[in-house]
């Protein structure tokens, strides 16, 4: 599709002009960088959040290829389906994916076997299941990217998941989450800050086409709802980077396909690129096996799962068996896996409810 | 002499009422060109709508060059026939803005509407074929007609409000029953008979009219103005009656075939569009024979459940599941349902420009409107998202050409549309798809 010609004028640049009239007939006002920060203090809201996913053109990182989905299981595992009964195959299906195990299922996984991937090192060391950032940093804990990597569904351009994670942000209010950024000396260099996040209440604030975020926009902290959900982390910024301490969990409304679910983040963190006008990089932690799971098949029927060639009984087994934190006191098994997400955020003014 | 004109009537009695028996259309009512009424009223215009699901391949959609004669890539190889009927617009926007992008719903939606819908039940304002059938529908016996090939009653993109969409035939049988069944007053017939039921409703309905005007007369201005609401009411219904008791003019295309057969249920590709082109053939019929001049025909729903024989997912399905080729730059099985579509579009112009009117056809005297609900629909695109139209208009439309929207709202060619249709608006729609820019490429 040829590029947008119609609007001759940007609309930012509508505002610089504007500004630049205020300025000639009122003096010196404050520049819109200088009000995004005010009394030290900054807002941000969240725009796009998705698993981080390595991909090289070629997905070298799949020397097997991609994972089957439920069709192509279904297919493999019944060929004269014809003479049995639904509770016998689809129905069967649909129990193994809503209470799976860990017992195997006959098809062999495909996980990534590459040595890179994005995300942080979450435990300060470095072992031999660990990946290296294509940046050269050892000990990347990234186990998620390892189960999900080589399913089409989480991979980008096009995947299921990869498209509807977007989208939900945008067109849902419930998956609103924000971060205030205080105590701000110095947006580039500052040795001590706080951050405080919370769950807006308002819808972005966009262009036109209502696919991109614009800053400055206000958002309401839901005080109501979203209490429960309010945690505050210290951090410090190196050279507009915020590195956040990690906290014990975090709760991540998750949204997709107009179903609320969560995602529990175990000693999250964050690790942002900071401007006056947006911040992206990383939100990592631990991801709880069991609520990543029932996030993933609630928010997605078998359909969407088909969409994705997702398998959901596979990609439970590959879950758990990938599982590298949190070990259950009694079975000794590790209930939490490793994880980074892609975040970008928009500055936004964020304000108490009336 | 006596002056005649097209709106001249015989009148007599029947059974006690008022009969007007209107006159044959006699080449003396026409102008020398016989483009015309010779009263320099144009002979009627009519607006219809055509629809289908879930977009396009962009690659293998989209031609490379604007303007006349541009190419056809093979999506769209099959409307060759009809080219010269036809414009393509692409690279049109639908603008959400903080309205949710909701799958197979928005796109539609904006482009018919003009406005964005909040949530997927949403269906706000009115159709342009509403607005326009208000224009030009009351002539006719009815406002506007609906059908779908889909067999299913719910698709529609007709709507007057938000909980009263105008519900589509979906079976043959039935749309001939309800188009030339035992109210349908044929246009070429010798003789008339007006309906007596009629009659006798239309005089109840004199009377009561007769009462409450001196009813009115005892009235304060606030029941005055009710009073006045309901006499409104009362002179459609009477203008309604009207129709029913005027020999209609004589319609050469008009021809009325035996009832067909119905079809089973199904939405196999093959089936589909046989239900498309018998419910085609039976809409043209009844817009030849004047029956209504606004009409909607819609090939498959938003969530196109169209199957191929041979393969295993439906058209929506497809449309989520299946790669992209990376040899060919396009989902194959995807675009084989899109080649359908067009397929059946090539075929709803080409019966339109096929049926004699005057010296011209059919198609010379209308326009049509087509769209779908999304662009790419793998990813539920709204972004330039393909529209076509088909008709000159009475020759007020150039066709053949090929339009780039630059970006531009696709609400223009719904603009464009109401204004060519008579609606009168200084613009339309809502927020940023707002326009009061016609898309003047087309317009003579």
């Amino acid at each position: 599709m040829s590029s947008s010609n119609y609007f001759p004028i940007k609309p930012r640049g509508v505002v610089a002009l504007c500004l630049a009239m205020l300025l000639t007939v009122a003096g010196p006002v404050k520049s819109e960088e200088a009000m995004a920060l005010t009394n030290g203090t900054i807002g941000y809201v969240f725009t796009d959040l998705f698993w981080s996913i390595y991909q090289t053109p070629g997905a070298e990182e799949c020397p097997d290829g991609f994972n089957d989905g439920p069709r192509e299981q279904f297919t493999a595992l019944f060929p004269h389906h014809e003479s049995l009964t639904v509770e016998q195959t689809q129905l069967w299906q649909e129990v193994q994916t809503w209470h799976p195990n860990t017992e195997p299922d006959g098809f062999a996984f495909h996980s990534v076997e590459g040595d890179l991937s994005w995300g942080l090192n979450l435990d300060g060391k470095v072992s031999d299941e660990d990946f290296t950032h294509p940046e050269g940093t050892a000990g990347i804990d990234n186990q998620i990217y390892r189960a999900v990597g080589c399913i089409i569904g989480f991979r980008g351009p096009d995947g299921v998941e990869y498209i509807f994670q977007d989208k939900a942000i945008f067109d849902s209010i419930y998956n609103r989450l924000m971060i205030e950024i205080t105590g701000i000396d110095d947006l580039e260099n500052d040795t001590r800050v706080t951050v405080n996040l919370y769950r807006g209440s308002d819808r972005l604030l966009t262009d036109a086409t209502g696919s991109t975020a614009v800053a400055g926009g206000t958002q309401r902290i839901d005080r109501r709802w979203g209490q429960s959900l309010v945690r505050q982390m210290q951090g410090r910024i190196v050279d507009s980077v915020l590195t956040t301490e990690p906290i014990e969990d975090l709760i991540i409304p998750w949204q997709n396909l107009g179903v609320p679910s969560i995602q529990l983040i175990r000693d999250a963190r964050f690790q942002l690129d900071l401007s006056t006008t947006s911040a992206h990089g990383l939100l990592a932690g631990f991801a709880d096996v069991d609520t990543w799971y029932y996030q993933l098949i609630r928010n997605d029927s078998t359909h969407h799962l088909s969409n994705g060639q997702i398998s959901g009984i596979s990609l439970y087994k590959a879950l758990r068996l990938f599982a590298d934190a949190y070990p259950d006191p009694e079975s000794g098994d590790n209930t939490a896996i490793s994880t980074a997400l892609d975040v970008k955020m928009t500055q936004v003014f964020i304000v108490e409810p009336e | 002499m006596r002056t005649f004109n097209r709106r001249r009537f015989l009148r007599g009695t029947l059974n006690g009422g008022m009969v007007s028996v209107g006159l044959p259309l006699l080449n003396l009512f026409l102008s020398d060109n016989g483009s015309a009424m010779a009263n320099g009223l144009p002979i009627p215009q009519r607006f219809g709508t055509w629809s289908w699901g879930l977009g396009m391949s962009e690659s293998i959609f989209v031609p490379k060059n604007t303007g006349a004669n541009f190419d056809l890539p093979e999506e769209i190889a099959a409307l060759a026939p009809v080219q010269e009927h036809i414009n393509l617009y692409t690279n049109f926007h639908v603008f959400r803005d903080d309205a949710p992008n909701l799958c197979h719903h928005s796109g539609w939606v904006v482009l018919r509407s003009g406005t964005a819908p909040y949530t997927s039940e949403n269906r706000p304002g009115e159709t342009i074929d509403v607005s326009i059938a208000r224009q030009i529908g009351n002539a006719t016996r009815f406002k506007s007609l609906s059908a779908t090939a889909t067999g299913d009653v719910r698709d529609s993109f007709s709507y007057e409000g938000g909980n009263s969409v105008n519900q589509p035939e979906w079976s043959p049988l039935r749309f001939y029953n309800r188009l030339f069944g035992d109210d349908f007053q044929h246009p070429n017939a010798k003789t008339f008979a007006p309906d007596p039921s009629v009659l006798v409703r239309k005089s109840a309905l004199s009377a009561v009219r007769e009462d409450a005007r001196k009813l009115e007369k005892s009235l304060g201005a606030e029941d005055r103005q009710r009073l006045d609401q309901y006499f409104t009411g009362l002179r459609d219904l009477e203008n309604r009656f009207d129709l029913q008791l005027t020999k209609p003019d004589p319609r050469e295309a008009c021809v009325v075939a035996a009832a067909p057969s119905d079809l089973p249920a199904g939405l196999d590709a093959d089936l589909v569009s046989k239900r498309h082109r018998m419910l085609t053939d039976l809409m043209l019929m009844a817009v030849a024979c004047d029956q209504t001049r606004v009409f909607n025909m819609f090939y498959a729903s938003a969530f196109s459940a169209t199957t191929r024989p041979g393969y295993d997912k439906p058209h929506h399905t497809a449309t989520h599941e299946e790669a992209v080729d990376d040899a060919l730059g396009y989902q194959p099985n995807t675009s084989w349902y899109t080649r359908r579509a067009m397929e059946e579009w090539a075929y709803y112009v080409g019966a339109l420009a096929n049926c004699k009117e005057g010296d011209g056809t059919l198609l010379d005297n209308a326009l049509i409107y087509a769209n779908t609900d999304q662009s790419f629909a793998k990813v539920h695109g709204i972004d330039g998202i393909p529209m076509f139209s088909a008709g000159s208009a009475g020759g007020r439309v150039k066709t053949g050409l090929h339009i780039d929207g630059g970006g531009s709202p696709g609400c223009r060619l719904g603009y464009t549309a109401q204004k060519l249709m008579g609606v009168e608006l200084e613009s339309w729609g809502t927020k940023s798809n707002t326009t009061s820019s016609d898309i003047g490429e087309i317009l003579i």
